[in-house]
């Protein structure tokens, strides 16, 4: 248990030792933000109404704010580190079992995720009120919405060990990365909230695991009219996807160590 | 020559050659939705409607496709001049920044470009704008002048390496704030919208020269300006990077 925690601590003193990365990212966020905000003040204006899908103008901001610093929270770096490991340390992979691996992956990963929380969600916080005059009500839903962000760390970071093997395999980072990114981001509401999606989408993006990653504890979060019940399906639909993004990534992993030892990386 | 040269091995590369295109279409069916999407709920982005939307967008797609296909190397500046490669680029009596760039060329890049022109002409043909000489000198110098406008941020971020030391956060945030040129600029007031029409120039990459094809009448005077202002931005872009290329081989790192 204890050199677990010595892993994170490293992962973490590294990132920390290389801030310029996270100042850029934390610059970038505040600039998304800023964009964000008037962007959507100049969709609004022209629209009808003050509540189009269930949303204000207010709504929409807090919440493509909100999934766009969850989505720089987990971006861990997963596959760039997989791939790099792989090919310079394969030594050490064939000593160690491949449970091993995956759980040192996590470790690594969970510097940044706490990089993440720290440096760019809690300031985030700080931001909403300044600009939208609303603030986030802060109450039990806070409690749900870590474990749910937790949750979602979770899915986030088996979907990228899935996707780092098949990087692997392929040997083409770039392109499969960034199909990736493209995906989940479109279909996690990270683009735009999942409630303005037309019907027949709306149907597709329930059965993938993506929506799990952001639609669901940002909507813990904000939505004040979600009942107890509601909040425990959800967490239970993110429970579900951990479990099965889990299982594949193992059987993935399993299938791409047998073809590194044969191949020798 | 040289893009047939780095064709043939890229297509030794050829799974990821293939793949990086298919990502690249992917990024561009994401950005194209997004709108389509928007639209499904909203009647217009600050006076913009859908197709008019669409031309911006596909305007910024062919403006960002040369200075992503032919200054590919101006990423990798930052580790030549670290490792001290840079300096075989400076010994030849070839122009160095034509040398340096044309090392690499980012045929995937084209892609975008294609994506950017199917979409372009069919917004054209749904916004009903005459197809004359007139429009369609606008459309070409315009291209240009923004391809200019945002080759010159490429340059000018990348150029930065030859001055301070780690600064390859400046071309990933110069690189993620260009796509704020998919919006109209009008969806910002006061000094922001001055730092991204002067300073960060995106406002010239698609939102003022689209709206001179678009709707000439409410056209200002800076959309008659963008290809001037595109040309001479790229300009003084060159020239920071050749100073910058120039003090460096002076020192001789």
């Amino acid at each position: 248990m204890k050199k677990y925690r010595a892993l994170i601590k490293a992962s973490l003193m590294e990132i920390l030792a290389f801030p310029l990365s996270t100042i850029a990212t934390f610059f970038g966020n505040i600039v998304f933000f800023i964009f964000t905000y008037y962007l959507w003040h100049g969709i609004y204006n022209y629209s009808n109404s003050d509540v189009v899908s269930g949303l204000t103008c207010n709504d929409t901001i807090i919440y493509l704010a909100l999934a766009n610093v969850i989505n720089v929270l987990l971006d861990a770096s997963i596959i760039y580190h997989m791939e790099h490991d792989i090919r310079t340390g394969k030594i050490i992979i064939n000593v160690l079992r491949p449970l091993d691996f995956q759980l040192i992956t996590f470790f690594y990963a969970s510097g940044y995720y706490i990089r993440g929380f720290v440096l760019f969600l809690l300031p985030t916080f700080l931001l909403i009120p300044l600009f939208t005059k609303t603030t986030i009500l802060l109450g039990i839903n806070c409690l749900y919405f870590l474990i749910s962000l937790i949750f979602s760390i979770l899915i986030s970071f088996f979907i990228d060990f899935i996707v780092g093997t098949i990087c692997i395999f392929t040997q083409s980072t770039w392109g499969i990365n960034i199909m990736k990114q493209v995906i989940v981001s479109f279909l996690s509401g990270a683009v735009l909230p999942l409630t303005f999606f037309p019907e027949k989408l709306r149907i597709i993006v329930e059965f993938l695991p993506f929506q799990a990653m952001f639609h669901i504890p940002i909507s813990i979060l904000t939505n004040s009219s979600l009942l107890f019940d509601d909040i425990i399906k959800m967490l239970g639909c993110q429970v579900l996807w951990i479990v099965i993004t889990f299982v594949i990534s193992k059987r993935f992993w399993k299938f791409s160590s047998r073809y590194i030892a044969i191949n020798g990386g | 020559m040289i893009i047939a040269q780095d064709l043939k091995s890229k297509m030794s590369y050829r799974a990821d050659f293939f793949i990086s295109c298919i990502g690249m279409l992917f990024v561009n069916i994401s950005g194209y939705l997004s709108v389509w999407i928007i639209f499904q709920n909203f009647s217009s982005i600050d006076g913009w409607d859908y197709y008019e939307m669409l031309f911006l967008y596909a305007f910024f797609l062919i403006a960002i496709t040369p200075g992503q296909c032919l200054l590919d190397n101006n990423w990798n500046l930052k580790e030549h001049i670290y490792s001290g490669e840079f300096i075989k680029y400076c010994v030849k009596p070839i122009n160095i920044f034509f040398y340096y760039n044309s090392e690499l060329c980012d045929v995937k890049g084209i892609v975008q470009g294609i994506i950017g022109v199917i979409l372009l002409c069919y917004s054209w043909v749904k916004l009903a704008i005459p197809i004359t000489i007139l429009s369609l000198l606008k459309a070409i110098i315009g291209l240009l002048g923004a391809s200019l406008c945002m080759m010159g941020i490429l340059n000018f971020s990348a150029a930065t390496s030859f001055y301070i030391m780690k600064s390859s956060i400046i071309m990933r945030l110069a690189f993620q704030f260009k796509d704020y040129a998919k919006y109209p600029i009008t969806i910002f007031n006061g000094i922001i919208r001055f730092i991204f029409t002067f300073i960060f120039p995106v406002a010239f990459i698609s939102y003022y020269p689209s709206l001179f094809i678009i709707n000439p009448e409410s056209a200002s005077f800076l959309s008659y300006v963008s290809p001037i202002f595109g040309g001479g931005f790229f300009y003084l872009s060159y020239k920071f990077w050749m100073n910058g290329a120039k003090t460096y081989s002076g020192t001789g790192t």
